[in-house]
């Protein structure tokens, strides 16, 4: 039986009016930020560093690590942008942070910016969130109002303030370079690295850009101890994660794992997915929002943790898992993957601006049945000509967009080949016209 | 964040940078490039320093006065410092690292870039004013040359976007290098051009209701690596390989930006910018680039005699056994004026200055000119003049003093002035008024290049060569000197002002033997201190200004330089 995962992001969510400062007080909120207050910035970001949190964005870069780059010798004011343009497809738990409990994000930017000498923190949230980025600026205008945002925090001589920006709907300004630029107002087109945003970031001074389940796990870090932080987690890892379950389960949402669960649990668990529809089976998995490699079923018994993904060449992702059963046509799949990417593309670099349309056009191709023996060599040549693979992170281009098509494109037709092959020797979809294959055996 | 937040792309910088070797050439950095080594200062562009071992690598968006964008990912190399391909021309020269642009790799990768490249290109260049020039067309024949593996239509975009007075845009060619955008923010200073939308479906254009009116707007069109950015006044006039090109200097104003001057039998088709780090850098401004225009226009193509209705074409001899006897007459007096314009070249001032001086026996010289214009901070100065300081070094090494050009009209007015012998027909003021004024003078020879009204009321027109058309030598501004190369020889009877200067003192009966700008310099130069030190032949431009095939060289067979006749090209090497 798989250990119940201790409650660290979700442990207010669902209580009544759990998005107010009155019910995150009467829950314990704001405890952690006054501990906080109490110690050093340098022992904060200590804290932080020994509670081996890791960047839940998608990298899985250690948090503590990133903080200690920021130079402590800079003339320039620094920032603390928080990433909540939550784009990826499969991916929702950022959504229910700032729905169920925005003032724990907002505790978390506190003692962040109190750990890196942050004056102006901004939430950078997407812009189909309104509700969400309305209630975030509900929950900011309380703390304004109890003296925990503002010129000081909770009376001690440190002050913050926090902005809540809304984007216009990009994918690609959830790239942190992308999105500092969307923050400074210019089109959302990643930066080049070097220099990191840690050195020169948003309007050139040094800027930590975390996801938002990253910082909401920040106050419990500090309030429980990065020992015991540190031990929920694996020995690279600390921590639980949240994932987003979606595709053909029994019970898709959102839910905080341990580490050590594996695909297989998750989809099979009586508190998670509790399994497939009845009748079907697992044909593929997405383990990390739709830009990951695609696992086949006899490869779902890997861990969701960033070593033992990253071990078999795939990677944890933002942890949006996409669960596709046996009447999923994976052709079909793949083309609204890709269709995704090419419109999202930002334009910026060649392979990825011109390969990725070209990618769903052959893949339109393939689907309707037009497809010719030689069309999924041209795929996987334009798919290496973007980004090589594998291992992850060759790609050809700025960002990693590139890789998100790629990646995708050479999983797919290395794991079901034959069922691209199928389309072309058949001259038809073997899954029929509707939009996720018809609910049938695959018809021969 | 996304999951494809700084995943792959972005490996976490070093929590400590590991010692630094110590440099192998101190004060350098020393690498290795497809296993040549290569020193370097600190801060030179890997491309720059690639090419000194002759690693050509290419490239679209890269320009070595713009930020560097690496959006085009065709310089893309190996690099022992990533696993991943590197731009060169992003990537910061670290001593011992090793570069190799000559793999099976980068070979693929380049081809592929092409391939996108072209993928939405129309590739329509047999219409495109680019083809000959265009980095498409050279990359594609040197390292994809393969079919397009695109099957159905491109995207449509529009084809003649207007965007401003000189510069017209096709969409449809562009390759999103945004080299346009960066000059018009970084250089220019006047963010005119933008880029819309997103993914393959992006395009450069104005923003809205706005035009690109920009005194700079032509450099986008020469920075545009493809035949997407084209200039109005060029489009559709000539194909780039029938035209001919030699170094010059715009004398438009007196900044005396360098230009290549392309030219086809003996017509001027476009002025374009010519690096000179001091000077101009890479760019030109509109207006100098449009001045070519008068040098095949209105040109004073033969001499003549007789003021208006009495006006008659004449030979050289004739007009100038007139121009003698009527100057021989009053040399030496008062009555006698002579007009200099600061746009003729030193050696025309050298050799008119002396004739000025010994033959016609002034002491004081009017000066003319062009009047002064609009000027602003980067290029374009108020003296439209090309060689103002000339003129003050030539007249003061000759012992000649400078009057305006106002103290000429009062003298005219008050009738001390009986006879008038004119170096350059430009005026500083309106030049209608001042012809009508200057009709006064009993006598009027002009030099000039083009008609104005001062040469309709002269007595004597003697038609003059311009700058493209004889070799010769401009102070700009700061006192640099330029020397222009020659592109054709001078149309019609026009000869140098230098020239008809040293024709009309042989009929003075002064013995002169110069042949050449060339010889005036040398002979008459020592009189002036500033030239005097100036190397005309070392300092000179070189003559082959292209690379690859060049058009026969001046009267090879007979027929001036760039002169064509229908049919195949002759050039040398074929």
């Amino acid at each position: 039986m798989l250990p119940a995962a201790e409650k660290v992001i979700t442990r207010n969510w669902g209580k009544p009016d759990s998005w107010t400062l009155e019910a995150y007080r009467a829950n314990g909120g704001y405890r952690s930020l006054e501990k906080a207050l109490g110690m050093t910035p340098q022992a904060v970001t200590d804290e932080v560093k020994k509670s081996n949190l890791r960047g839940r964005g998608g990298a899985g870069f250690p948090t503590g690590m990133k903080w200690s780059f920021v130079p402590k010798d800079s003339p320039k004011p620094k920032y603390l942008a928080v990433n909540a343009d939550e784009s990826e497809p499969g991916t929702f738990k950022d959504r229910y942070i700032l729905e169920n409990d925005p003032h724990m994000l907002l505790e978390g930017v506190t003692i962040a910016a109190f750990a890196l000498g942050v004056r102006t923190a901004y939430v950078y949230a997407r812009g189909e969130f309104k509700f969400q980025a309305e209630r975030l600026q509900r929950a900011v205008e309380e703390a304004y109002q109890a003296g925990i945002l503002g010129p000081t925090v909770l009376g001690k001589p440190f002050g913050l303030d926090v902005f809540v920006v809304r984007g216009a709907g990009a994918y690609i300004c959830g790239e942190e370079t992308g999105m500092l630029e969307s923050l400074e107002g210019k089109k959302g087109w990643p930066r080049l690295k070097p220099p990191f945003p840690a050195v020169v970031g948003l309007f050139g001074s040094p800027t930590v850009v975390n996801n938002v389940e990253t910082i909401a796990s920040v106050p419990t870090i500090i309030e429980r101890g990065a020992a015991w932080y540190a031990g929920l987690g694996t020995e690279k890892s600390g921590g639980t994660r949240l994932i987003c379950l979606s595709g053909s389960v029994n019970r898709p949402g959102v839910f905080e794992i341990t580490l050590q669960t594996t695909v297989r649990q998750l989809i099979e668990d009586e508190r998670y997915g509790q399994g497939m529809p009845a009748g079907r089976k697992v044909k593929a998995v997405i383990p990390g929002g739709s830009s990951a490699p695609v696992l086949a079923a006899h490869e779902i018994d890997v861990e969701l943790e960033f070593e033992a993904l990253k071990k078999i060449d795939n990677m944890a992702g933002s942890g949006g898992v996409i669960v596709m059963d046996d009447t999923t046509c994976m052709v079909r799949s793949l083309w609204r993957v890709i269709r995704f990417y090419a419109e999202e593309s930002c334009g910026q670099c060649t392979p990825c601006r011109e390969g990725a349309p070209w990618a769903a056009r052959l893949l339109r191709k393939l689907e309707e049945g037009r497809g010719e023996p030689e069309d999924l060599e041209i795929l996987l040549h334009v798919a290496h000509s973007i980004a090589p693979f594998p291992p992850i992170g060759l790609g050809n281009t700025i960002c990693a967009l590139g890789d998100s098509v790629a990646l995708p494109i050479h999983s797919f037709v290395a794991r079901f080949r034959e069922e691209f092959e199928a389309h072309i020797s058949q001259h038809r979809c073997p899954f029929g016209d509707r939009p996720w294959g018809h609910y049938g055996a695959l018809r021969a | 964040m996304s999951p494809k937040d700084n995943k792959p792309s972005s490996p976490p910088p070093p929590a400590a940078p590991p010692a630094k070797p110590a440099p192998k050439n101190p004060g350098f950095v020393t690498l290795n490039i497809d296993g040549k080594e290569v020193t370097a200062k600190p801060g030179t562009n890997l491309i720059t320093a690639a090419k000194t071992v002759g690693a050509d690598i290419p490239y679209y968006c890269w320009h070595h006065r713009l930020s560097i964008a690496a959006n085009c990912r065709m310089c893309l190399v190996e690099s022992s410092t990533s696993p991943k391909l590197v731009p060169a021309c992003q990537t910061a020269l670290q001593e011992g690292m090793s570069i190799r642009t000559d793999t099976e790799r980068v070979a693929e990768v380049r081809r592929s870039v092409m391939e996108f490249l072209l993928l939405n290109h129309p590739v329509d260049c047999a219409i495109c004013d680019q083809a000959g020039e265009c980095k498409l067309e050279d990359y594609y024949q040197r390292l994809d040359h393969k079919p397009s593996r695109l099957e159905g239509g491109k995207i449509l975009r529009n084809k003649r976007k207007v965007l401003g007075p000189l510069v017209v845009l096709d969409q449809e060619r562009c390759v999103q290098c945004t080299r346009c955008v960066r000059f018009m923010d970084e250089v220019a200073k006047e963010p005119q051009l933008g880029m819309f939308a997103r993914g393959s479906e992006e395009y450069i254009d104005v923003f809205p209701g706005q035009q690109l009116t920009s005194n700079y707007s032509g450099n986008v069109v020469d920075l545009c690596p493809v035949g997407a950015l084209l200039n109005r006044d060029f489009r559709f006039r000539a194909r780039s390989w029938f035209l001919s090109t030699v170094a010059s200097v715009c004398t438009g104003c007196s900044r005396g930006c360098n230009t290549y001057v392309d030219f086809m039998g003996q017509d001027v088709y476009r002025y374009r910018p010519r690096e000179n780090d001091a000077i101009n850098q890479s760019w030109m401004c509109d207006q100098g680039r449009l001045s070519y225009k008068p040098l095949n226009l209105a040109r004073v193509q033969a001499p003549s005699l007789g003021r208006a209705d009495d006006r008659r074409e004449v030979t050289a001899a004739e007009a100038l056994l007139r121009a003698t006897a009527q100057l021989k007459a009053m040399a030496g007096t008062a009555e006698l004026a002579v007009l200099v314009s600061p746009s003729c070249s030193n050696e025309d001032l050298l050799a008119g200055l002396t004739f000025a001086k010994d033959a016609l026996g002034v002491r004081h010289l009017y000066v003319g000119g062009r009047p002064d214009g609009a000027a602003d901070a980067l290029l374009m100065r108020a003296d439209k003049n090309p060689n103002r300081k000339g003129l003050a070094w030539v007249s003061a090494g000759l012992g000649l003093s400078l009057e305006p050009f106002a103290a000429l009209l009062k003298a005219v007015q008050a009738g001390t002035v009986k006879a008038l012998y004119v170096l350059g027909a430009e005026v500083p003021v309106d030049e209608a008024e001042a012809a009508r004024t200057l009709a006064q003078v009993e006598f009027i020879a002009v030099q000039a290049t083009n008609v104005t009204p001062l040469t309709e009321t002269a007595d004597v027109v003697l038609p003059t060569a311009t700058h493209v058309e004889d070799e010769g030598s401009f102070v700009q501004e700061d006192g640099v000197v330029q020397r222009v190369r020659r592109a054709f020889p001078p149309r019609g009877s026009t000869r140098g002002h230098w020239n008809w200067a040293v024709d009309i003192m042989r009929e003075f009966g002064f013995p002169l033997t110069y042949e050449s700008a060339r010889d005036v310099f040398r002979e008459l130069s020592p009189k002036v201190p500033e030239l005097a030190s100036f190397g005309w032949d070392s300092e000179a431009p070189p003559l082959k200004t292209q690379r690859g095939l060049q058009p026969l060289a001046t009267g090879a067979d007979g027929r001036p330089p760039g002169y064509r006749e229908f049919g195949a090209p002759r050039v040398r090497g074929i």
